[in-house]
């Protein structure tokens, strides 16, 4: 008797506790999957975004494939290229050739050749926000960019799937691409940006250093200094076998040829991307042989149009264009020994983020035949200055002699190396310049004018004298345009609400409006150079309410490519340098779950017209040959 | 006996099991933390903008095509919500198969702030004119009067005035005749117009001062280029100096008009030995 009630004492304690324990596992493996409200079937909504470990898990950070600029040659990510070591030398200055007391090189007022004040940067004016007219904006135009494979069409997924006419319509004119959804996250390693090759350019400054470096020994002409060789160089984004072929101006072939790599640089970049994820660039060099270039060439410059192919471990990738390499001249010309030369860096990537058209200028003089031999000028306090500028409405006699034209420099970037050369059969003491000239930003793309050089030297009497003027013609890079637009397009649009709409650059700096929408001004543009904003554009829009109080905000950066479109080139869609733009209607959120929303249609029109690759590379500076002024 | 005294605590034995069992299954699916976004049969959820307060707004199965539309941190794909293709929804990028070059999608995000700053950088360029650019616009075109061969289209979205600034060689001049400052009667002023939309000119350089006698001005000569040249011969101070403002206007491709000032003195000659 005393076991029994003992037993049902214990099932009467235990055999709830056992349901209860069992109820709350049910509970447990059930929550959350019944709350379908609002949704359709096999829906779920309502349920609040992972944060911490569990939004780790769900949505883990996978990184972006970034698109492909074949155009453009980032040194800031090239492995080995050096950190800049020249000064700055503002607009208008002069820059000396020698030292100041304290061991700097410290560029110099033109007029007073005394040490620059510092000069404020190019400041432009905002720009102002354009309104549309009509409620809905135009369509964008058709775009010339080789369609994704993802606009073919695609039969819908049974089951809950849905038919979204941009996924099934062949034809849709929807920006973006299709993605179908995994069984199972991917793993979130970055991953690697396909195979790409830059456009070739001549080897110029740095680069023909660092090409320098990596050719070696196997040079062609190994008695030339790396500047002055005629020297083709690539850039790719993984080690990779490059062959480049291509065809003279004269019409004759070059055989196939494989350019010159870094085993280091290809081992450092691998270690780069294993250890940090990070994705760095490589140089690819080829100096072709004085001997042959100069069957080809004319006043020491060869036209070439060069097609290169590279195979990696991860694929394959074509690339090519036309350039001009120059290679020094038989004879002499005191007090130069390596010319004046002037290259093309494209646009480079200033501190701000901003993409400035730059050219490079190289030459080296003797040191020791600097000074002329004149009654005006004291030899003994006389110092030899350099001025480079960029000159428009003027050649480098009228800009040097008569202070016409304009100066449209940003600034300049140079170094200044003493070297111990033979020369004519004895080693002569050389000063040798290499410098950057970059372009006012606010010069429209395909900006022409005269890249300048002069040489004088200046006494502490105040005489001056003139021993060289040099200079040629130049046309700077094309660079598209965006015109980013926002309209309202909404048919509820509720009664006394707003959307504000502004326009800012990554760094949050407002570069347009903020414009006010509503049902009377419904629409808005604003437009600017891609180059000025290479890493997007910010488009922020708020909706503000009835009773003026501002709903969270809405975010796009639209993102800008800045390889400008040549349509007969066969390798432009590389870069997608054709696109034309989008226009995208999107509910912008009002509230924290999006049920509440204003429909606005964002509208981007890049525009990059048509240019002629073969004769006049638009991504490119066109560099006249190098010519003498009077002065 | 013990048969009938037995039967009602076995019916209250089963009634509080079940009680307990519902009050077990109640508790723990009403106040456990939901699910993440990945429920264990493989569906995906679709959540509105990441923000605070953000919540699932649909769900995706595997297999289902949707239209990538945007990126978010390298965490996130903005799709077209299934229910209401305007309607931006987010899924997990690593839960997305697709081909497309996700940087080159644009960005999408709540949790930005919006930009404070009222001054534009440096790198912005009003752009309104771009040469070379839509050489077959329907839009008023006229050709640079620079050396560019390329043709330049003006687009009628220039409201902006150009920038004119002024630069004096000296910031004094002598009124002439200064027999022992002979140099220092004459000024040299430089014009810089700043303007994206070609062609740019100036229109007009005035120099203007205030004597005893009233208001004063003489106009400025042209040297060469943007370079003009000031010379007073008369109205000047009778003695000491006085302050001149030099001030030249120029206009931009679009008409807009804009203007430039500088500062400097006329001084009267016998005060500072130059007679």
């Amino acid at each position: 008797m005393q076991v029994n009630r003992q037993r049902t004492r214990a099932l009467l304690v235990g055999a709830p506790l056992v349901m209860l324990l069992v109820g709350g596992a049910v509970g447990w493996f059930t929550r959350g999957t019944e709350t379908g409200a609002g949704g359709n079937a096999g829906t779920v909504v309502g349920r609040p975004l992972p944060s911490g470990a569990e939004l780790e898990a769900a949505a883990p950070t996978r990184g972006t494939v970034p698109a492909t600029n074949t155009m453009l040659v980032d040194r800031s990510i090239l492995l080995g290229h050096p950190d800049d070591v020249g000064v700055e030398v503002p607009k208008g200055a002069a820059l000396p050739f020698a030292l100041d007391a304290t061991g700097k090189l410290v560029p110099v007022d033109t007029a007073s050749l005394q040490p620059t004040a510092a000069t404020a940067p190019v400041a432009l004016a905002p720009v102002a926000p354009v309104p549309f007219t009509s409620a809905v904006p135009p369509a964008a135009p058709p775009s010339t960019a080789e369609l994704p494979d993802s606009t073919t069409t695609l039969a819908p997924t049974g089951g809950n799937s849905f038919a979204d006419p941009c996924t099934t319509a062949a034809s849709a004119p929807c920006a973006g691409g299709v993605a179908r959804v995994l069984d199972a996250p991917t793993d979130p390693a970055p991953q690697l940006a396909p195979l790409s090759i830059s456009v070739p350019f001549a080897a110029t400054g740095t680069i023909a250093s660092m090409c320098g470096a990596i050719e070696g020994s196997t040079v062609a002409d190994p008695f030339l200094v790396p500047a002055v060789r005629p020297t083709v160089a690539v850039v790719v984004n993984q080690p990779s076998s490059i062959a480049l072929t291509g065809t003279w101006a004269d019409g004759e072939p070059l055989e196939k040829v494989t350019m010159v790599t870094s085993s280091e640089f290809d081992q450092q970049w691998k270690t780069a991307w294993e250890t940090e994820g990070v994705q760095h660039s490589l140089l690819a060099c080829l100096t072709l042989p004085l001997d042959m270039v100069r069957v080809h060439a004319s006043a020491g410059r060869a036209d070439l149009a060069v097609a290169l192919l590279g195979i990696s471990s991860q694929g394959r990738a074509e690339s090519g264009g036309p350039i001009t390499i120059t290679m020094p001249l038989d004879g002499e010309d005191p007090p130069f020994v390596d010319q004046v030369e002037f290259g093309s860096l494209g646009e480079q990537r200033a501190a701000d983020g901003s993409l400035v058209p730059t050219v490079h200028v190289h030459y080296a003089v003797l040191a020791d035949e600097l000074i002329p031999p004149t009654t005006t000028i004291d030899p003994f306090s006389a110092k030899v200055y350099a001025r480079h500028e960029l000159v428009e409405n003027a050649d480098c006699a009228g800009w040097a002699n008569n202070q016409q034209g304009i100066v449209r420099t940003k600034a300049g970037h140079f170094a200044i190396a003493q070297e111990q050369r033979t020369v004519g059969g004895r080693s002569r003491p050389l000063i040798v310049v290499d410098g950057d000239i970059e372009l006012d930003p606010a010069m429209p793309g395909g900006w022409s004018g005269y890249a300048c050089v002069q040489l004088f030297v200046a006494d502490a009497s105040g005489n001056r004298l003139t021993i060289d003027l040099s200079g040629t013609q130049v046309r700077s890079p094309l660079s598209p345009t965006y015109d980013i637009g926002v309209v309202i397009d909404d048919p509820v649009f509720p009664t006394g609400w707003t959307v504000k709409a502004a326009w800012s650059t990554r760094a949050g700096t407002l570069w347009c409006g903020p414009a006010t929408l509503d049902t009377a001004a419904p629409g808005s543009s604003c437009t600017t150079y891609a180059r000025t904003m290479p890493d997007g554009a910010v488009l922020t829009l708020r909706a503000v309410d009835d009773t003026g109080t501002e709903r969270p905000p809405f975010t796009v950066v639209i993102p800008m490519n800045t390889a400008y479109c040549t349509p007969d080139d066969p390798l432009a869609a590389t870069s997608n340098g054709c696109d034309t733009g989008f226009t995208e209607r999107v509910k912008v959120p009002a509230d924290a779950t999006g049920e509440q929303s204003v429909a606005v249609s964002l509208q981007v029109r890049r525009t990059a017209a048509a240019g002629s690759v073969q004769s006049n590379p638009a991504h490119a500076w066109q560099i006249g040959a190098a010519q003498s002024f009077t002065f | 006996m013990n048969r009938r005294r037995g039967r009602p605590p076995v019916v209250i034995l089963l009634v509080v099991c079940l009680v307990a069992a519902a009050a077990g299954w109640f508790v723990v699916s009403q106040f456990a933390p939901q699910k993440a976004a990945s429920s264990a049969s493989g569906a995906v959820d679709l959540f509105s903008c990441p923000m605070d307060g953000a919540q699932s707004i649909g769900q995706l199965q595997p297999g289902d095509d949707v239209w990538l539309i945007g990126v978010s941190d390298g965490r996130w794909g903005v799709v077209r919500h299934p229910d209401d293709p305007t309607r931006p929804a987010w899924v997990p990028l690593a839960q997305l198969g697709t081909s497309v070059r996700t940087g080159g999608l644009p960005e999408m995000g709540c949790d930005v702030q919006p930009p404070t700053a009222t001054s534009a950088p440096s790198t912005t360029a009003p752009p309104t004119t771009v040469a070379g650019a839509s050489t077959t616009s329907s839009t008023t075109s006229s050709t640079s009067t620079s050396t560019s061969t390329s043709t330049t289209t003006t687009t009628p979205t220039d409201v902006i005035p150009p920038v004119v600034t002024l630069s004096a060689n000296r910031p004094y001049l002598y009124v002439s005749p200064a027999p022992k400052c002979a140099t220092e009667v004459e000024l040299e002023v430089s014009v810089s117009v700043a303007d994206p939309t070609l062609p740019v000119s100036i229109r007009s350089i005035i120099a203007t001062w205030v004597t005893p006698a009233g208001p004063q001005s003489a106009g400025l000569a042209p040297v060469a280029g943007n370079r003009f040249k000031l010379v007073v011969t008369e109205n000047g101070p009778t003695s000491g100096e006085v302050p001149v403002v030099i001030t030249a206007t120029a206009a931009d491709g679009a008409g807009n008009v804009g203007s430039g000032t500088v500062n400097v003195s006329l001084r009267e000659p016998g005060s500072f030995g130059c007679k």
